[in-house]
């Protein structure tokens, strides 16, 4: 086993390497610069003045050079300073808005598995009933409707015309209730329809008739031979979704104004804040290879058949 | 349909114009006849939809104005009851800096200018207004600028202000090793004497009429902190002489600034100034109208902005933008460097139809690279390309671009057509682009659609890759300075349209070396009257932009004259909240 996750880590620092270097290169053969963002249109501009603020800034290097130094700075724990941010470290703001994406999504997931794996088995248990209807209905619209949308009018309702919770910012609990409720919508969906046909099929496996057969009521059944056995496929599902990370919170943060990893890599993008870009690709690497580990590491313990060596 | 008294109510409940009235009654469904008794009810506010929608101010004079931006007598018996409470401005994205190098971006000055205070600055009526210099005096060649300085100023820190905090700020970024951002605006300063504590003489290598309105706002730093700590860890550890300090920061969510008790103008109103970081349009409109927030730095769409003009709890302010909606012109391009096809693409192209079609009429359709409102410098008789696609298609004829079998002129085997970039996901700008496509297909003209990031798209511009792009850009009058030698001169690095005219350079160059208003009105003139002729670039429209507060915030002015309403934004310190709505 230790063997398994030395190596899978080792093929996880060339994943990873691989994509620092493709951000890398794909962030400067993209036109335009930070600098022309940050002059914006006021005030007289000279190429002299440009020379000195690449220098000041870093950014008159070639670009192997400022890959090379930017590598060996990682490579001591150090992934540099904002381009636009002069002088801040891009760890710190990396972490104070991973801290951010952390909490949303830990309580997003907790949520949506908090709901969707009793609706899932019930929805199996009891199928084709109205509840197993309704639940797939609502599961549907989950995935189906964006989160864009759900946020603003969440917030028209909440916000705008009930007055009770706040439609932005992030902090107090009244604040995280809204992005948490739209972040978990699609992730509830997408468990519970997962866990409801995971669950039809282990109901119909031989160790359950045979269970039944013996006279085991069916709440003992599903609890102790059914739900550990339906587990397998969300849990592989829950780390995928890790993957999606990203993308989901980029829009729940910028509707919510959550000052989250989303947020700052929709600005960083927006500002062509480089080292920013970096670190978050980076980090988010790390992210999906750790999952991706995590869950197989998962499965192992679930299911003992599977031998990961 | 809404009662007629209740329309009249909610129609003239902000102070509004003959235009936004117009345009609130119908949104209302307002009868005419209940149209025409508001309009004949505003009186004040006469102007045709043809003329500027307000009365410009009068000449902005570079002589010592006394400081006016006292606030309203309309104030509560007892002036106590103005102090506390909190005023919320929501801006659109991260609030990078604190440090006045970096006041470009919205989202930063407006922060930035209340925690500093300049030597002058520029109200929203385009008037200089004097902060730490009491006085100053320029010197008839235009080489040396004399500023008595206010006394008994302190920085936040208790540090008294003086003449060498003002030599070090302006020494700072007049440096080019420095690499600051507001670089350019000190380019021509020579070097700053300080004879005394309270007097700063600037010296300039060589004349800079925009030196007023350009380097001279720019705050000014205390030495001995940014001296120590240096201009990267300022940005976020500033301290000025403004109404406000810093009472806690968080980039990415929020800036709260607190009353300075010792600023030199007396204490602000309010305790706090807060603004808050709301990327979603949507959500900062629904914010305001809950009454969560005060003041919204950045507009949200105009469907939004349009939509607040109903809501009786908010105060609307109007002007029109310096930046120019524009199509640029590669002129260089093998088709766009004719001036016949520039000339005719503007004759071809019904801009106030597209106004009103993709813009909702929030838009004025623009007839020089200078906004109307910018008076003196705004040329009335400047060439303007009304409507007139028969012109357009006798002046491509007598140009000799003949239509081709497909519907595309041609001339000596060259297709009159041209790429367009817009930027990618506009979709404001998108509309606009694709209805000038039709209007110009009408007369032979093909240009090409496509969709590219804003970097991209100046990049291309600059290189000449591309035949236009779609965006605003103002091309002078930013703060009310006419200059626009970063836009039209032949050198400029922003010269997007690659317009390279002798004459205009000269002008450029003259407009900058002449110190008094009345001698560069005649120069500026006759720049806008041969980037006219020459069709430089289809100038398309100004927009409208749209202040829009809070009604418990008190202080404010009536109306701002259409000039500039970000710029209330500057005078914070003298606004308070409504004690009855705190």
């Amino acid at each position: 086993m230790l063997n398994y996750i030395i190596r899978r880590l080792l093929q996880g620092l060339v994943v990873m390497l691989i994509v620092s270097f493709a951000t890398f290169g794909l962030m400067h053969l993209a036109p335009g610069s930070p600098i022309d963002l940050m002059l914006g249109e006021a005030g007289r501009v000279t190429d002299e003045q440009i020379a000195s603020i690449e220098r000041q800034w870093g950014l008159d290097r070639p670009f192997h050079e400022q890959y090379i130094i930017w590598l060996g700075n990682v490579l001591q724990g150090d992934l540099g300073e904002s381009v636009v941010r002069r002088g801040v470290p891009v760890l710190d703001m990396v972490s104070e808005a991973a801290w951010v994406t952390i909490q949303l999504n830990t309580l997003a997931i907790a949520l949506a598995v908090g709901v969707s794996l009793p609706v899932g088995v019930l929805a199996a248990t009891w199928r084709y009933s109205r509840f197993d209807y309704a639940s797939m209905v609502g599961a549907t619209l989950g995935v189906a409707l964006p989160n864009f949308w759900l946020g603003l009018m969440l917030i028209i309702l909440f916000t705008a015309t009930l007055g009770i919770l706040p439609g932005s910012g992030w902090g107090s609990w009244q604040q995280m209730i809204l992005p948490v409720i739209v972040m978990a919508v699609e992730n509830t969906a997408i468990f519970a329809r997962m866990m409801r046909s995971s669950t039809i099929e282990v109901m119909t496996q031989d160790y359950v008739q045979v269970a039944k057969a013996k006279g085991l009521a069916q709440i003992p059944i599903i609890l102790r031979h059914v739900v550990r056995n339906s587990l397998l496929p969300v849990i592989s599902v829950i780390g995928w979704r890790i993957a999606f990370i990203l993308s989901g919170t980029i829009v729940v943060e910028t509707v919510f104004g959550v000052p989250g990893l989303g947020r700052l890599f929709i600005t960083s993008v927006d500002r062509l804040d480089y080292q920013v870009m970096q670190g978050i690709v980076l980090l988010f690497a790390v992210v999906v290879v750790i999952g991706n580990l995590l869950t197989d590491l998962t499965y192992a313990y679930i299911d003992p058949r599977i031998r990961l060596s | 349909m809404a009662d007629a008294r209740d329309l009249e109510k909610i129609l003239t409940s902000v102070p509004m114009n003959r235009r936004m009235l117009l345009k609130r009654a119908a949104i209302l469904g307002a009868s005419a006849p209940v149209i025409g008794s508001l309009l004949a009810a505003c009186e004040d506010d006469d102007a045709d939809d043809d003329e500027p929608a307000v009365e410009p101010d009068d000449d902005v004079d570079d002589d010592v104005e006394p400081d006016d931006d006292e606030p309203d007598d309309d104030v509560p018996a007892d002036e106590e009851d103005r102090y506390g409470g909190e005023i919320v401005a929501l801006g659109h994205h991260e609030i990078e800096s604190l440090s006045p190098d970096d006041q470009g971006p919205t989202v930063h000055w407006t922060m930035i200018t209340n925690i500093h205070d300049a030597l002058v600055d520029v109200d929203w009526q385009f008037e200089i207004e004097n902060e730490l210099a009491r006085e100053y005096e320029i010197s008839d060649d235009g080489l040396e600028y004399t500023f008595h300085l206010q006394e008994d100023v302190l920085f936040h820190d208790g540090e008294p202000f003086t003449s060498d905090d003002v030599r070090y700020t302006w020494e700072f970024h007049a440096d080019p090793d420095n690499g600051t951002i507001q670089h350019g605006n000190f380019m021509n300063v020579d070097s700053v004497e300080t004879p005394d504590e309270h007097t700063a003489i600037v010296h300039m290598a060589e004349p800079d009429a925009s030196l007023l309105r350009g380097a001279c706002r720019i705050g000014i730093v205390p030495e001995h902190h940014h001296g120590e700590i240096g201009e990267d860890a300022y940005k976020s550890d500033p301290i000025g002489t403004g109404p406000f300090y810093v009472d806690e920061y968080s980039p990415a969510e929020f800036c709260r600034l607190a009353a300075y008790e010792d600023h030199w103008r007396g204490r602000p109103y309010v305790d706090f100034f807060t603004e808050r970081i709301i990327p979603e349009g949507s959500v900062r409109t629904i914010e305001l109208q809950a009454g969560d927030a005060d003041v919204i730095v950045w507009p949200p769409v105009i469907d939004d902005v349009i939509e607040m003009l109903e809501d009786p709890n908010i105060r609307s302010y109007w002007c029109l933008t310096q930046s120019v909606n524009h199509i640029s012109f590669n002129n260089t391009h093998e088709v766009l460097s004719d001036r016949a096809v520039r000339q005719a693409a503007f004759y071809a192209t019904d801009r106030q139809q597209i106004i009103d079609d993709v813009f909702l009429g929030a838009a004025e359709v623009a007839h020089s690279n200078l906004v109307h409102t910018l008076e003196p410098y705004f040329y009335e008789d400047v060439h303007r390309y009304e409507y007139d696609p028969e012109r357009a298609e006798e002046i491509l004829e007598e140009a000799g671009w003949v239509m081709g079998d497909d519907g595309v002129r041609e001339k000596d085997g060259v297709r009159c057509e041209w790429v367009c970039q817009v930027i990618t996901g506009d979709q404001a700008r998108l509309p606009q682009a694709e209805a000038t496509q039709a209007y110009l297909a009408a007369v032979g003209i093909n240009m090409e659609i496509e969709e590219a990031p804003f970097a991209t798209i100046q990049e291309n511009q600059r290189e000449g890759n591309i035949g236009s792009g779609l965006y605003n850009w103002s091309h002078g009058g930013w703060m009310g300075e006419p200059d626009m030698s970063s836009e039209l001169h032949s050198g400029a690095r922003n010269n997007f349209h690659r317009f390279y005219n002798d004459r205009v350079d000269e002008l450029i160059e003259e407009g900058l070396q002449l110190v008094e208003t009345e001698d560069r009105v005649p120069v500026y003139h006759e720049i806008q009257e041969i980037v006219a002729d020459e069709a430089a670039f289809l100038y398309f429209s100004f927009w409208e932009w749209y202040g829009q507060w809070s009604t418990r915030i008190q202080g404010l002015p009536e109306e701002t004259d259409g000039q500039q309403t970000s710029n209330l934004l500057l005078h914070v310190r003298n606004y308070w909240i409504d004690p009855d709505q705190r």
